[in-house]
C-alpha cells in the first residue's frame, strides 16, 4: 500500500485512460470518485486516447482503461482494464 | 468418465454445462461459443466469468470487440450471478480490443493487419493475462475481430497463437461467434478451436425453446445432442440429458415400503418394495389421486420428506381434498416436509421437465414421490414418444436414488357395458407404459346389485408374489380403505 499522506498529497497525480471511441461511458462508472479527487485537491487527469495518445505512450499503456498513480513524477501503481476507483483509491490510503 | 491424460479438467461452475461436459473444460482449451443473435453467447460466457470467480477464485477477463463493455455489465447486472466485488477488485477485468489495436502502433505491415500486428495483440492480451492472473478469458466475438483482420490466414493465425499462448498459462478462452445455420463466418474457427459450444433457439407455442450442444471438445468424452436451456435472472439454466442408465437401480425387494392403506400391504406382502416405480391407473373418480396422497401421508408421519408432483389439479384444490380426509398437506409443507413440484407443460421438454423433478429430489432427499397425473402431459401436447422418454428417463433417475414412486394414470373403457359381467376391460394403459412401471394398480368401477362401487386388483409387482384378488375399494374420510374380494371368496 502507499502511504500518500507520508509522500504528501501534492505529490500525487491520477492519470485515467480510457477510448471514447469504445468506451464512451467509462467516465461516467468513475464520476463519483472523480468528485472525491475534487474534493480532496488531488491532481488527476482522463486522458482520452482516441484524441491523443502522447501520455499513453510515455506510460506503455497498451489497453484501456487503465490508471495511473504517479507520486514523485515516477509511476507507482498501473491498472489494466477496467477496475473500480474505490479500490484503486483505496490501495493508495486515499479513501 | 474422462480420459484425459495430465491434463485439469476445471469445471464450468455452471451445473447443467458441467454435467453435459461430464465433468468441465481441459484447462487452457480454446472454445468456440457459437450461435446467431439472441442466442445467449454473452449472458453464459459472463455467468461462466463470474462463477469461476465466486466457485473457484478464478481470475478473469472480458474483452470485447463489439458493443462497449460497460453496457454488457449494465446488461447483466440484472443477473443473479453478477456481483460487482470482482470488478472492483479488479479479479475481473473488463477491456476493448479495439482499444488495445487503437493504442497499438499499428499498421507495421501497411493499412491491412499483419503478422506482427497479430503478434503485437497477442502479447498484449497475454500482458493482461499475466497482470490479472487470469485463468478465465473471454473475447466476445471472434467474429468482429475476424471482420477487422480481413484475412483467413491471419485469422486462423491469431486463434492458433492465442490457443498456444494462453493454454501455456492455464487458461481457458471462449471465444463467441455468430453462426448462421451452423456454420460459422470464416470456416476456420471450429477447426482451430479445442471445443465448441453451440447455442439454438427456436419459437414454441408460448415461449421460446433453447437449445445447447457441446459438438466438440477435445481430449474428454462428453454427453453429445442438444441439451435444452432457460435464461432468466438466474442465468443460463441448463437441463442436460437424463441418462437412462439401468445399472445403478437401488431397488430393495426386502425392504417394503408401506402405502397407508393395511389391506393393500397385505396385498403386496407389506407394501411397495422400496425403489419400485408403480403405475395406479383406473377411470376419473375412482381414487388414484387419494390412494396417492396417502402413500404420501404414510411417509410424512414417519418423518420422511415427500414430493407430490402436481400436474393436474390447481395446488389450493389439491390441499383441500387432502384436508377432506384429515391431512394437513399445508402443515406438512411449512414443516418443511412435503414438497410440491408443479413444472410448466406448455413447450415443456423431457429433459426440462425430468430435471425440474430431480432438482427437487435432490435437495430434498426425498424417498417418496407422486406425480399426478401422467394424463396430464399428452393434453400439454407432449407425444406418446416424448412421453415414453419422460417415463424412461424419470424412472431411472428415481430409481438410482431409490426413490419409491407412484405415478397416476386416467384411463377410459374401464366401465363395464354388459350387464352380465361383473368388470370391464382389463387395459391397463393406453400409453404403452406398462411395461416401464414396475408394478401397477388398477382401479375401476364395478357393477354389483344395480349399484356402482370400486374395486382395485394388483396387476403387476416386479419381484413380488402379491394378491391376485380383486378387492372392494372404498373412499372414506380418513381415504382409502379396502374390502373383501369380489366376485367369489
Amino acid at each position: 500500500m502507499i502511504k500518500i499522506v507520508e509522500k504528501g498529497i501534492e505529490d500525487l497525480k491520477i492519470y485515467i485512460f480510457y477510448s471514447s471511441r469504445t468506451e464512451p461511458e467509462i467516465l461516467w462508472i468513475y464520476d463519483k470518485y472523480i468528485a472525491k479527487l475534487k474534493e480532496k485537491n488531488i491532481d488527476y487527469e482522463a486522458i482520452d486516447i482516441t484524441e491523443t495518445k502522447e501520455e499513453a505512450k510515455e506510460f506503455d499503456i497498451k489497453v484501456t482503461p487503465s490508471i495511473c498513480l504517479v507520486i514523485n513524477g515516477e509511476l507507482e501503481m498501473r491498472y489494466e482494464g477496467l477496475v473500480h476507483m474505490k479500490e484503486v483509491l483505496g490501495k493508495a490510503s486515499i479513501i | 468418465m474422462n480420459k484425459v491424460m495430465e491434463t485439469n479438467v476445471v469445471e464450468t461452475g455452471i451445473e447443467g454445462l458441467d454435467k453435459t461436459l461430464e465433468g468441465g473444460i481441459p484447462e487452457g482449451h480454446v472454445v468456440l461459443l457459437t450461435g446467431k443473435a439472441g442466442t445467449g453467447k454473452t449472458v453464459l460466457s459472463m455467468q461462466w466469468l463470474f462463477e469461476g470467480w465466486r466457485k473457484f477464485d478464478h481470475p478473469g477477463i472480458y474483452i470485447s470487440v463489439t458493443e462497449p463493455f460497460t453496457k454488457a455489465i449494465k446488461n447483466i447486472s440484472t443477473m443473479d450471478y453478477f456481483d460487482n466485488a470482482p470488478i472492483e477488485s479488479g479479479d475481473i477485468r473488463f477491456t476493448d480490443l479495439r482499444s488495445m489495436i487503437e493504442l497499438m502502433d499499428f499498421g507495421k505491415t501497411g493499412e491491412q493487419f499483419g503478422k506482427e500486428d497479430i503478434e503485437e495483440l497477442i502479447s498484449r492480451i497475454e500482458g493482461l493475462v499475466d497482470t490479472v492472473g487470469a485463468r478465465r478469458m473471454v473475447l466476445d466475438s471472434i467474429t468482429a475481430l475476424g471482420y477487422m483482420i480481413d484475412n483467413t490466414e491471419l485469422f486462423r493465425y491469431f486463434i492458433f497463437r492465442l490457443g498456444t499462448v494462453l493454454s501455456g498459462k492455464n487458461c481457458t478462452v471462449f471465444l463467441t461467434s455468430e453462426s448462421r445455420d451452423g456454420t460459422t463466418p470464416f470456416n476456420v474457427e471450429d477447426f482451430i478451436s479445442d471445443g465448441i459450444i453451440s447455442l439454438h433457439y427456436t419459437h414454441g407455442e408460448q415461449a421460446v425453446i433453447r437449445k445447447i450442444e457441446v459438438g466438440k471438445m477435445r481430449g474428454i468424452d462428453f454427453r453429445s445432442g442438444n441439451a435444452f436451456f432457460d435464461i432468466s435472472t438466474k442465468g443460463i439454466t441448463i437441463y442436460p440429458k437424463v441418462p437412462v442408465d439401468r445399472r445403478f437401480a437401488k431397488t430393495d425387494f426386502d425392504n417394503r415400503v408401506t402405502t397407508g392403506v393395511k389391506e393393500l400391504d397385505d396385498m403386496l406382502g407389506g407394501g411397495f418394495p422400496q425403489g419400485h416405480i408403480i403405475l395406479i391407473t383406473g377411470n376419473t373418480g375412482t381414487g388414484k389421486s387419494t390412494l396417492g396422497m396417502q402413500f404420501l401421508v404414510d411417509g410424512l408421519r414417519n418423518g420422511e420428506n415427500c414430493i407430490f408432483v402436481n400436474l393436474e389439479e390447481p395446488l389450493p384444490q389439491v390441499k383441500k381434498t387432502a384436508k377432506s380426509h384429515g391431512w394437513d398437506f399445508e402443515k406438512y409443507e411449512e414443516d418443511g416436509k412435503l414438497h410440491f413440484v408443479s413444472p410448466e407443460l406448455i413447450d415443456t421438454y423431457p429433459d426440462k421437465f425430468v430435471n425440474k423433478i430431480l432438482a427437487v429430489v435432490d435437495e430434498t432427499d426425498s424417498k417418496r414421490l407422486v406425480l399426478d397425473s401422467i394424463s396430464s402431459l399428452p393434453s400439454a401436447g407432449l407425444s406418446v414418444d416424448k412421453l415414453r422418454e419422460i417415463l424412461l428417463q424419470l424412472n431411472s433417475a428415481l430409481k438410482a436414488r431409490g426413490v419409491t414412486s407412484i405415478m397416476t394414470q386416467l384411463v377410459s373403457g374401464l366401465f363395464s357395458q354388459s350387464p352380465d359381467k361383473l368388470f370391464g376391460p382389463t387395459q391397463a394403459s393406453d400409453l404403452r407404459l406398462s411395461s416401464l412401471c414396475d408394478g401397477i394398480l388398477l382401479l375401476r368401477y364395478v357393477e354389483r346389485d344395480n349399484k356402482i362401487g370400486k374395486a382395485v386388483n394388483v396387476l403387476k409387482m416386479r419381484g413380488s408374489d402379491h394378491d391376485k384378488y380383486i378387492k372392494e375399494l372404498n373412499i372414506t374420510d380418513e381415504g382409502v380403505k379396502l374390502g373383501g374380494n369380489l366376485g367369489g371368496d
